[in-house]
């Protein structure tokens, strides 16, 4: 997976300081964005140099005012902001669906934008001009220029937009050799996490990825072992776009109604095929698909339409797994009555997982497969059959709190 | 070893923690791709045993005096094994080494718990991810086989140990032999737990049906003071595809103390997946099929 | 690696002269053994109360982890060490 990652940091600050410079009065040196030092809130946003003398994001209001008193508060244009952002999301959406960026101004990803560039270099040119017309299309909209970088994960993109840089196409080899050189403060560890990290002594990146994994879970707890993750590369996290969720629904007439399931598959594999493929085309998946079959009665006494609720294991587009699933549930629950109609609706629709994952770790690359496999199996044998084993507490004195054995279809 | 002071004092630290299997570097200055998974409990590696240069498929069992023995340096693709032995011999957490060390080559494995005694937190404690574990719980043998086969079928998962209770029924025979028919046509690992006391013909149709056979022996008890930690255990390579068989190799198979498990263990943190936000919802845009 | 039985079976079992397990009798065996570790188990005494001598038993073939329930006076076999 491709991502680029665009980054204007302090923007709040940087859309206060352009309309002040567009309306002839420059911002003072000390400006604290937020609120009045008397109110009861947070600071949202503040100047580099306030943010040398210690006012912080978050920090309650009166803070800052002991901190820097001689600040001008400026009361935070939240609307403003959130438009601003949103407005240069839809000047990126032209250029892909695949497009995530948090518009509300107090959230902490506020002024980030992450772009899934796979496939675009035949609609847009190489990367490098992919980022220069990225780079221009939001310039009209947003103040100053946005640190730009590409990665094969999230957090390889938002390193590489810090440094400016690319990093090589390829897998978590590719993106760990990366990161390897790079200071460990750029890890995005909490504070005690951080802490422990240079008591141990860890410079760069590499040093901490180099650790075993039991070794690094038994000193640095879950945390730790996703911060070990995302230095070796492994950064499964999909993109979450903001486009609205969408249904797609087909269905059709069966005349002379149709008993037997031979002939009901044929028709389930030509609905399947069409909203597959309608979803592919967008690099779209379902994650929900519902069947719907209408049975042939007398107006009175038609039985109600069978309806089948089958949640997919991810979002895909794989017409084949479609109907290998929705058959194996009527193979399981068929219907009582010949069949007038049939209904096939998508939902749930995001951008198709899976293959991305595979670039990651090598079990991932699999999971999107043996996910499939497992519903099919649930169906056929039960959920309770197949499994997954979970700590509880492994602290815990009587041995069977300590684990579980849950559902794997569940995970 | 790195010249950084700093992180030679944190590694011995961690050493001194955790043994000298915690920490592994790079052998070429770039990562692994998955973590080591010399498991903190086996035996050290001795240093006249010189571990074999290992193929891409083969995956060894974690106690590298095995492995010189079996001729390829572990289990390779495909292969089906059985392990058999007493209870207490050892022949469990063979399996559970062999599984941890496949998971760190980046397989997908099952263990199908006919006995129903598997212990996820012991099996973390042999380096195995339970992540990438799938747990068979039937309700019966029978349907255990054929839950087993449909799942080798679907070629997601490279290594099935199948956990065999005593008292299976010998009907069964036929069942295991396809079993071992489809794991090597699927060229999946199977690694099947022998007990002593098997009906004849399941004993029968295993020797005849896996390319690879340990028996397991118990040797003494590993004390520490009076408390049992561990067993050495004589693993005679009755049956051996890859190389001549009749050889042996002691091991020491060592047991996580009690009440070790808070000090040994993290909790595990599941990785669950990003639900993705949806907003509002739109009217499912038709489609009609041509008649 | 123990191997947890989910459903402790009852066993039983011998004591020698000090009170403590000498032979473990199930599945229609029986084997000599000597205690090499035990601890006490009190818990959730204000749910569902739990009290347990736990005992780590070492035979010539078996290494097990029995507990006597102290409620009811019964022995079960909760792990067998493979």
């Amino acid at each position: 997976m491709r991502l680029l990652h665009l980054d204007w940091p302090h923007l709040p600050f940087r859309i206060e300081a352009a309309r002040a410079v567009a309306a002839g009065r420059p911002l003072p040196e000390l400006v604290v964005i937020g609120g009045q030092p008397w109110q009861q809130a947070a600071v949202l946003d503040c100047s580099p140099a306030a943010r040398r003398l210690g006012v912080l994001r978050g920090q309650p209001l009166g803070t800052a005012h002991r901190l820097v008193p001689e600040a001008a508060f400026l009361d935070a244009d939240r609307q403003a902001y959130r438009a601003k952002l949103t407005a240069a999301l839809e000047a990126l959406a032209r250029f892909t669906p695949a497009l995530e960026g948090e518009t509300d101004p107090d959230a902490a990803g506020f002024g980030r934008i992450l772009l899934g560039i796979e496939g675009l270099g035949r609609l847009w040119g190489d990367e490098p001009a992919l980022i220069a017309r990225v780079v221009e299309a939001v310039r009209p909209l947003l103040p100053a220029v946005p640190r730009v970088g590409i990665g094969n994960t999230r957090f390889g993109a938002a390193v590489a937009a810090v440094r400016g840089e690319v990093v090589p196409a390829g897998g978590a080899r590719t993106e760990a050799a990366y990161l390897a050189p790079l200071p460990i403060r750029l890890l995005p560890a909490e504070a005690p996490t951080r802490e422990r990290l240079r008591v141990f002594g860890f410079s760069t990146i590499g040093e901490f990825g180099a650790l075993s994994r039991s070794a690094v879970l038994a000193r640095f707890g879950p945390a730790g072992a996703e911060l070990h993750d995302l230095a070796r590369g492994l950064d499964g996290r999909p993109l979450r776009p903001r486009r609205p969720v969408e249904r797609l629904r087909a269905e059709a007439e069966l005349e002379p109604p149709v008993e037997e399931l031979e002939p009901l598959r044929f028709v389930l594999r030509s609905l399947s095929g069409a909203l597959c493929e309608q979803l592919a085309a967008r690099g779209a998946g379902a994650a929900h698909a519902c069947l719907v079959l209408e049975l042939e009665g007398s107006s009175r006494a038609a039985p109600a339409p069978i309806r089948i609720d089958q949640p997919l294991p991810e979002p895909a587009a794989a017409a084949d797994l479609l109907e290998r699933l929705l058959l194996a549930r009527l193979t399981a629950q068929p219907p009582t009555a010949p069949v007038s109609r049939l209904a096939l609706e998508l939902s749930a629709t995001a951008p198709a997982a899976g293959r991305q994952l595979g670039l990651f770790a090598p079990q991932l690359a699999r999971a999107g497969q043996l996910d499939w496999q497992l519903a099919a199996l649930a169906i056929r044998f039960g959920a309770d059959r197949l499994l997954r084993a979970r700590l509880r507490d492994p602290e815990a004195v009587l041995a069977d709190q300590r684990s579980e054995l849950v559902p794997a279809s569940d995970e | 070893m790195p010249q950084n002071p700093h992180l030679s004092s944190a590694l011995a630290r961690l050493e001194t923690r955790w043994g000298s299997a915690a920490v592994r570097l790079g052998t070429d200055g770039a990562l692994a791709l998955a973590a080591a998974a010399e498991p903190a409990l086996s035996a050290p590696v001795g240093r006249d045993q010189a571990a074999p240069a290992l193929a891409d498929d083969i995956v060894p069992t974690g106690f590298p005096r095995l492995d010189a023995l079996l001729g390829v340096g572990g289990l390779p693709r495909g292969v089906s094994a059985s392990f058999r032995g007493p209870r207490s011999c050892g022949k469990t957490a063979l399996a559970l080494h062999c599984l941890a060390q496949a998971q760190a080559r980046g397989t997908i494995c099952a263990y199908l718990d006919l006995c129903r005694d598997f212990d996820p937190l012991e099996a973390v404690s042999r380096g195995v991810d339970l992540r990438w574990l799938l747990v068979l719980r039937p309700a019966d043998p029978a349907e255990g086989f054929a839950l087993a086969a449909a799942l080798l079928a679907g070629r997601a998962v490279d290594l099935l140990v199948v956990d065999l209770p005593a008292r299976l029924p010998a009907r069964q025979e036929a069942a295991l032999r396809r079993l071992a028919g489809h794991a090597r046509r699927a060229r999946v690992r199977l690694i099947v737990l022998e007990p002593v006391g098997l009906a004849a013909a399941l004993h029968g149709a295993l020797a005849e049906s896996v390319g690879l056979r340990l028996e397991l022996e118990q040797r003494a008890w590993l004390r520490a003071g009076r408390d049992v930690v561990g067993r050495c255990v004589a693993v005679n390579v009755a049956k051996n595809r890859f190389a001549p068989p009749g050889r042996q190799a002691e091991l020491e198979i060592r047991y996580l103390a009690d009440g070790e498990h808070a000090g040994a263990l993290e909790r595990f943190a599941e990785r669950g997946r990003i639900a993705v936000a949806g907003e509002a919802e739109q009217a499912p845009t038709l489609l009609r099929l041509p008649a | 690696m123990t191997r947890l039985l989910g459903h402790h079976p009852l066993i039983g079992v011998e004591l020698d002269s000090a009170g403590e397990p000498c032979r473990l009798r199930w599945e229609g065996g029986s084997e000599r053994v000597e205690v090499c570790n035990r601890w006490r188990v009190d818990e959730a005494w204000w749910r569902r109360p739990v009290s347990r001598d736990y005992y780590k038993l070492a035979g010539e073939r078996l290494l097990a982890l029995v507990y006597r329930d102290l409620l009811d006076g019964s022995w079960h076999l909760e792990r067998i060490y493979d």
